[in-house]
């Protein structure tokens, strides 16, 4: 496959993503406003699937949504076909790369029993992985296009929380690193930090530290190692984030990530973790849960449904906040009349 | 020990008529083909026009036989993925309900 026609056919199947997020999404909200007759109740996810019930063009909707994904990985002009001819080449970039591991490491089988989000093989199980992962991240979010530096530091600077913390030494700890995309952002706002980024897959660790070489960062350590079992010491991390984790983990995982973030915190530490959770209305919510069944997402439903605030109590946190996260300057998380992801920051505290 | 898992599962169904699904796929596989090759039967007409490679009444006659058995390899392979997507099977493991009833 020539490359000239993979990036032709990419912009295709994007092109037509962007028509799905901005003109078929719509129509059907529009669609569920007139369907609505009492248009302040909060309607059950299975009372909006009656209200849609035999309707083409929500059939349609979920048709798309399915399928480019599909084409763009596994169709003919897919990420996994290019990537499958380019395997040597790429994979001789990271191959004198090694990445720390903790004792007794183990992919956790609900991360091996699913290919998460479409990507067939997931992004653990074949050496160039992490750059078909990379490659397709590039068009994740179509409303941001093809930059998500937005996204990432809009988060990265949110960390800040007065003018002085920047020049702080602080430790911080990003789970589910993936190839260092939300990293580093972290490490270019804090300079003087130590970052440490933690992931499951080593084909995403080894293009992450890629990365760092290629760019002389020097203040990120990578690690393979489970955000439940990180082996950090007690009272040793001055903020943990993640971005895009908590919806891929079950909820009995996620329960046992939160512990394990409440021990390795220092009093006083923050957790900050930018998922998917805050949902505007009924319609959202039944597009959304559709959304983790449709495109292999499965723990996205159970976590859209979790009381996050009693879950985090119960295991000690204060300053609870939950609040939707503007993903870009440009998108009004409120009043988008267009698909996006329903951004949730979620930040809490260890109580000193 | 972990699970099989079975990569060779059938797609989710979309519309009444499971014909519609894989019909659309086809489509789409086919709209697909028709922008790659618009694009470079673009820049290739573009580029023989400017260094006067070719005049335009050239570049609209009819392929010749022996053009024609030159691509059929080519065509054989098209051809393949086209219906390919008439199968109706998943690229990607999806999770069966016994997968998400112990994770739940």
């Amino acid at each position: 496959m020539q490359e000239k026609d993979f990036i032709n056919a990419q912009d295709f199947i994007l092109a037509c993503k962007m028509d799905w997020t901005k003109s078929k999404y719509s129509s059907l909200r529009e669609r569920f406003f007139e369907k609505q007759s009492n248009s302040d109740a909060i309607l059950s996810v299975s009372d909006v699937e009656k209200l849609f019930e035999d309707d083409l063009d929500y059939q349609i909707f979920g048709w798309f949504e399915r399928h480019l994904q599909k084409m763009k990985y596994s169709g003919r002009y897919g990420l996994i076909p290019f990537h499958k001819e380019r395997k040597d080449e790429l994979v001789d970039q990271i191959k004198d790369i090694e990445i720390d591991e903790s004792e007794n490491f183990q992919l956790p089988e609900y991360y091996t029993s699913i290919d998460i989000h479409q990507h067939p093989g997931g992004i653990w199980s074949d050496a160039n992985a992490g750059f078909v992962y990379e490659r397709g991240a590039r068009s994740t979010t179509p409303m941001l296009g093809r930059n998500h530096r937005d996204l990432h530091f809009r988060l990265a600077e949110d960390l800040i929380s007065n003018d002085a913390v920047t020049d702080q030494k602080l430790t911080i700890l990003d789970m589910g690193c993936g190839f260092g995309k939300s990293t580093r952002p972290i490490a270019e706002v804090f300079p003087k930090a130590q970052v440490i980024g933690i992931d499951l897959t080593e084909p995403c660790l080894k293009l992450a530290e890629l990365e760092n070489r290629k760019n002389g960062i020097s203040n990120i350590k990578y690690k393979r190692s489970n955000a439940c079992q990180t082996e950090l010491e007690d009272n040793s991390v001055d903020i943990s984030t993640s971005t895009m984790l908590l919806h891929e983990m079950p909820p009995s995982h996620m329960n046992r990530m939160f512990s394990e973030t409440f021990r390795l915190l220092k009093p006083g530490g923050r957790a900050v973790h930018l998922d998917f959770w805050k949902l505007r209305d009924s319609f959202d919510r039944f597009i959304f849960e559709g959304h983790s069944w449709r495109n292999n997402e499965p723990f996205m439903r159970p976590l859209l449904k979790m009381n996050l605030v009693d879950v985090l109590e119960k295991i000690g946190f204060s300053e609870i906040k939950i609040s939707a996260f503007q993903e870009a300057e440009h998108i009004d998380p409120e009043n988008c009349p267009f698909w996006r992801f329903p951004w949730t920051k979620i930040e809490m505290m260890k109580p000193i | 020990m972990n699970k099989k898992i079975d990569r060779q599962q059938q797609e989710q169904v979309f519309f009444k008529d499971t014909a519609n699904d894989r019909i659309l796929a086809f489509s789409m596989a086919l709209a697909t083909e028709l922008w790659v090759t618009k694009c470079r039967v673009h820049s290739l007409e573009k580029l023989l026009l400017e260094r006067q490679v070719l005049s335009k009444e050239e570049l609209e006659a009819i392929p010749s036989n022996e053009e024609r058995q030159q691509r059929q390899t080519e065509l054989d392979e098209f051809t393949k993925n086209l219906m390919k997507t008439l199968e109706g099977q998943t690229a990607s493991v999806s999770p069966d309900d016994e997968t998400l009833e112990r994770f739940k």
